[in-house]
């Protein structure tokens, strides 16, 4: 048959399609983490006794989903559902003749309980697809949803619908009867059956198109003789196919039509081959995370949930996300993500650019930059990592991503802006000792405070109380930490060269402190002014000024980097100091 | 009243022992607190943008709103990140316009009626000094605390109403209800460098040193924090051991506070990693 040779060919690229990506999981991924943030005490390795409870916990994370329960009950009942549905419909009514005759060796498919128990998980998993997709529509979530998980759902729901109508199909079809009679009754003469296609009929809802009306009591007794002669053994009467029996009611006004075009043979096609496709694409799609997602919450080093310092970032992390959104949800900085819609904050979209940069390094340049961007604004909250029910580690992926992402020119819209910022006002300044004179420019309209910026600074009286409070000036050292001073700085947006000014490196090294606003006799607000001045430069990065293209070197260095082993040792973080000559 | 606390992104990763104690504290003292799910304050994102700034600590308040309750958050850049922004729609009736608009989105809305509170601004006017005084069983007499404004709590100070902006006397006042001696010195007002820990290391490192070598000349044993970040700054400074013993440790209010009210120093979130408790004889406690 052409569906068993289907099935081996959607085993085969199964086979070798987890064979290689089961195999990333052992090959390093070239991100690791070179700089220590945060204090050291933070993690904690856990005694012997604590040790082996932890094992068990995460024995309940596996088989009982409790990380899911923990944060969305809706989601356990979900998951459940479709765990549990899917395991049966797999173990005793894929493989039926594998398994459940191994364990039940009276097992036919057309037996009870074997039909209630598969009617029962059907319901289960159809019940589980409605809740995701109900949950999937949620406004939040809707947006994060992607080709891949309308796919898991899609085939699911395709898989689970296609069985119940041919199950519903195959209850009333007369071709299906005659088939079964030519291989199991071998009657003689045609007419030796009639009295079995009688008793099917009233019992058994076959529905025929020719049978002659009005039963004789003689023949039912007859039928009743030839059905538990040949046929009681494998055959229980169908109301006990809960979904299936009422949905063979519905359709009965069609049956003859249904059974006349073999409606059944479609619909076996349809739902053999979905399940092959889904199955040839098991570790190409969401599928995956069944034996990836287990395996990392069992491989889950032992330690307290706080943060975990330089781990190095496997792939087993990326492929274990089901790409579930909880992470985004509970996002500690979603609301950034609402607001600066072209940056990728969330956590899980955050992963999905990771993921194509991993595995498609040539198409990744503006994944690579997303995923930089993103990452520059999280706040490294640990929030994500405490609730993901894969139990991965999304703090630890943040941290080794962001060094190498940096070093490779995607540090994000701060840093980004300050360079750019820098560059402008050197190019100036350079002009202006040239001899030339900066140009003018009308007032910056784009925030209240740098709009009125010249008002506000028209009260300076030029007593550098501001330039003397100021901690790093005060510091001095380097000198060029600062390049002028917060009273120089006014004097240039007095000027109206506010591209000179949002250049000069004291914005940028600007505590925010807020000494010198405090201490103003003037009352100007000065921080609030260099806090415009930066948020000024950054948002020309973000609404794509001069957005850098990741270049093809830094892309290999990305992601082609030696292996952390092979590195002599860890690269030193450059942190360059700005000066004015930069 | 009813307090909703507002950790801030940086204490359950890094500083979660920050939060027991604060937690432990306030029960001892029957403050009550309300659990909810609050987003970033914005304080990090405030150079980027300040539209999403505003939105992000906005939120906050109104989801504080939503509860009826009001916000105390232990850490200072949270503290002033969310007055400035309240401050913000107050005084400006198109900043007010435009963030409730985006806020009703979601079905929220700041209204101006929740309060903000700091730890230290909830202990001193809230609490008071009076009744903290009442729970210390074992005061720390003798030990030398110097008190570290946190920048962002105290300035811009007609925006935070934390204390006199050149003079204040909140955090000695609270010191010194526990019985320790709290110590004058030079650059208690000063930024302790976080702020530039990821922008420009070796600038924070210095500002944060002078900091600590003024504290060390002044006498102080202990610097008494009341900030997530700036805490985190004092420890990490002082990590490499090369500073010398010049340096006094730094310790959390409320840990400072925790000790001297009897609590055990497990139960505070304090063990053998983090801080050694003060000793009560007025030396420094070291660091494992």
């Amino acid at each position: 048959m052409h569906l068993a040779l289907l099935f081996k060919m959607a085993l085969l690229m199964a086979c070798i399609g987890l064979a290689v990506r089961i195999r990333r999981w052992f090959r390093p991924v070239a991100l690791r983490s070179t700089r220590n943030r945060g204090s050291k005490t933070a993690v904690r390795s856990l005694p012997e006794k604590r040790r082996v409870a932890a094992f068990w916990g995460r024995f309940a994370d596996v088989v009982l989903l409790r990380r899911t329960a923990r944060k969305s009950l809706y989601r356990w009942w979900m998951h459940g559902f479709m765990l549990a549905g899917c395991l049966y419909l797999v173990l005793f009514h894929a493989l039926g003749e594998v398994v459940t005759v191994r364990l039940f060796p009276d097992y036919a498919p057309t037996l009870n309980p074997w039909m209630m128990l598969r009617n029962l998980a059907g319901g289960m998993v159809l019940a589980g697809v409605a809740m995701a997709v109900i949950r999937r529509r949620a406004p939040r979530l809707r947006p994060l949803t992607r080709r891949g998980d309308v796919f898991a759902l899609g085939s699911l729901l395709v898989i689970v619908v296609s069985g119940f109508l041919l199950e519903s199909v195959k209850i009333m079809s007369a071709p299906v009867f005659e088939e079964m009679v030519e291989d199991y009754v071998c009657p003689e003469r045609p007419e030796e059956v009639d009295p079995l296609r009688r008793y099917w009929e009233t019992n058994f809802d076959v529905v025929f198109p020719d049978l002659p009306p009005g039963p004789a009591p003689r023949p039912v007794e007859r039928g009743r003789e030839i059905h538990e002669e040949n046929c009681a053994a494998c055959h229980s009467r169908p109301r006990a196919a809960f979904f299936a029996y009422p949905l063979s009611k519905l359709l009965r006004p069609a049956a003859r039509i249904l059974g006349g075009m073999r409606v059944d043979w479609w619909l076996l096609y349809i739902h053999g081959m979905v399940c092959f496709v889904a199955l040839g694409l098991l570790p190409f799609s969401k599928f995956f995370h069944m034996i990836a997602t287990p395996i990392r919450l069992l491989t889950r080093r032992v330690f307290s949930p706080a943060l975990q310092e330089g781990q190095p970032l496997r792939m087993l992390d990326l492929d274990a996300c089901t790409r579930c959104g909880e992470c985004s949800l509970h996002c500690s900085v979603a609301p950034v993500a609402a607001s600066l819609p072209r940056i990728h904050v969330l956590p899980s979209e955050k992963m999905a650019s990771l993921h194509r940069v991993l595995h498609r390094p040539r198409l990744s340049g503006s994944a690579m930059e997303a995923l930089g961007e993103g990452n520059a604004l999280c706040t490294f909250c640990n929030r994500c990592t405490g609730l993901c029910p894969a139990g991965i580690d999304l703090q630890a992926v943040w941290q080794a991503t962001r060094e190498q992402l940096a070093a490779a020119g995607f540090e994000g819209p701060l840093e980004q802006g300050r360079e750019q910022a820098v560059a402008v006002s050197a190019r100036e300044i350079a002009e202006a000792e040239d001899g030339g004179f900066p140009l003018w420019r009308p007032p910056d309209a784009s925030s209240p405070i740098l709009a009125g910026v010249k008002e506000l600074v028209a009260d300076c009286i030029q007593c550098q109380t501001c330039s003397n409070v100021c901690p790093v000036v005060g510091a001095a050292n380097p000198a060029s930490s600062y390049g002028l001073t917060p009273q120089q700085v006014l004097n240039l947006l007095r000027m109206g060269l506010t591209d000179t000014a949002a250049g000069v490196p004291l914005v940028w090294n600007c505590t925010g402190c807020y000494q010198c606003q405090e201490q103003c006799p003037r009352g100007i607000p000065v921080t609030d002014i260099f806090y415009a001045l930066r948020n000024r430069a950054c948002r020309s990065v973000i609404t794509g000024g001069m957005r850098r293209a990741g270049s093809h070197s830094a892309l290999t260095r990305f992601v082609g980097a030696p292996c952390p082993s092979e590195r002599s040792e860890a690269e030193p973080v450059i942190h360059r100091p700005v000066s004015k000559e930069t | 009243m009813q307090f909703a606390l507002l950790e801030g992104c940086q204490i359950p990763a890094r500083l979660p022992a920050y939060a027991t104690a604060t937690r432990q504290v306030l029960a001892s003292l029957s403050v009550h607190l309300v659990e909810i799910e609050f987003n970033c304050c914005g304080y990090p994102i405030r150079d980027i943008d300040e539209e999403a700034y505003l939105h992000a600590a906005v939120r906050n308040i109104a989801l504080a709103g939503r509860r009826k309750s009001d916000l105390l958050t232990p850490c200072q850049c949270c503290f002033g990140s969310l007055r400035m922004a309240d401050h913000r729609m107050r005084t400006d009736a198109k900043t007010r316009g435009r963030i409730n608009a985006r806020l009703a989105e979601e079905g929220l809305q700041w209204s101006g009626e929740t309060r903000i509170f700091h730890l230290l601004t909830l202990l001193d006017r809230v609490v008071g000094v009076d009744r903290i005084r009442e729970q210390i069983t074992r005061p720390l007499k003798g030990v030398a605390v110097a008190a570290h404004y946190g920048c962002h709590a105290l300035r811009p100070a007609t925006v935070t109403h934390f204390d006199h902006p050149l003079h204040p006397r909140i955090f000695e006042r609270l010191i010194e209800a526990t019985g320790a001696r709290s110590v004058s010195w030079p650059k208690r007002l000063e930024c302790c460098g976080r702020p530039l820990w990821e922008k420009n290391r070796p600038l924070s490192v210095e500002l944060t040193k002078e900091k600590l070598r003024d504290a060390g000349t002044a006498g102080a044993a202990w610097i008494c924090t009341a900030c997530t970040h700036c805490q985190l700054q004092f420890d990490q400074v002082r990590e490499p051991a090369t500073l010398g013993h010049a340096c006094p440790p730094a310790i959390l209010y409320p840990h400072l506070l925790g000790l001297s009210m009897g609590l055990d120093p497990m139960v505070l979130g304090l063990d053998a990693d983090r801080v050694f408790p003060p000793h009560l004889d007025g030396k420094p406690g070291r660091k494992k």
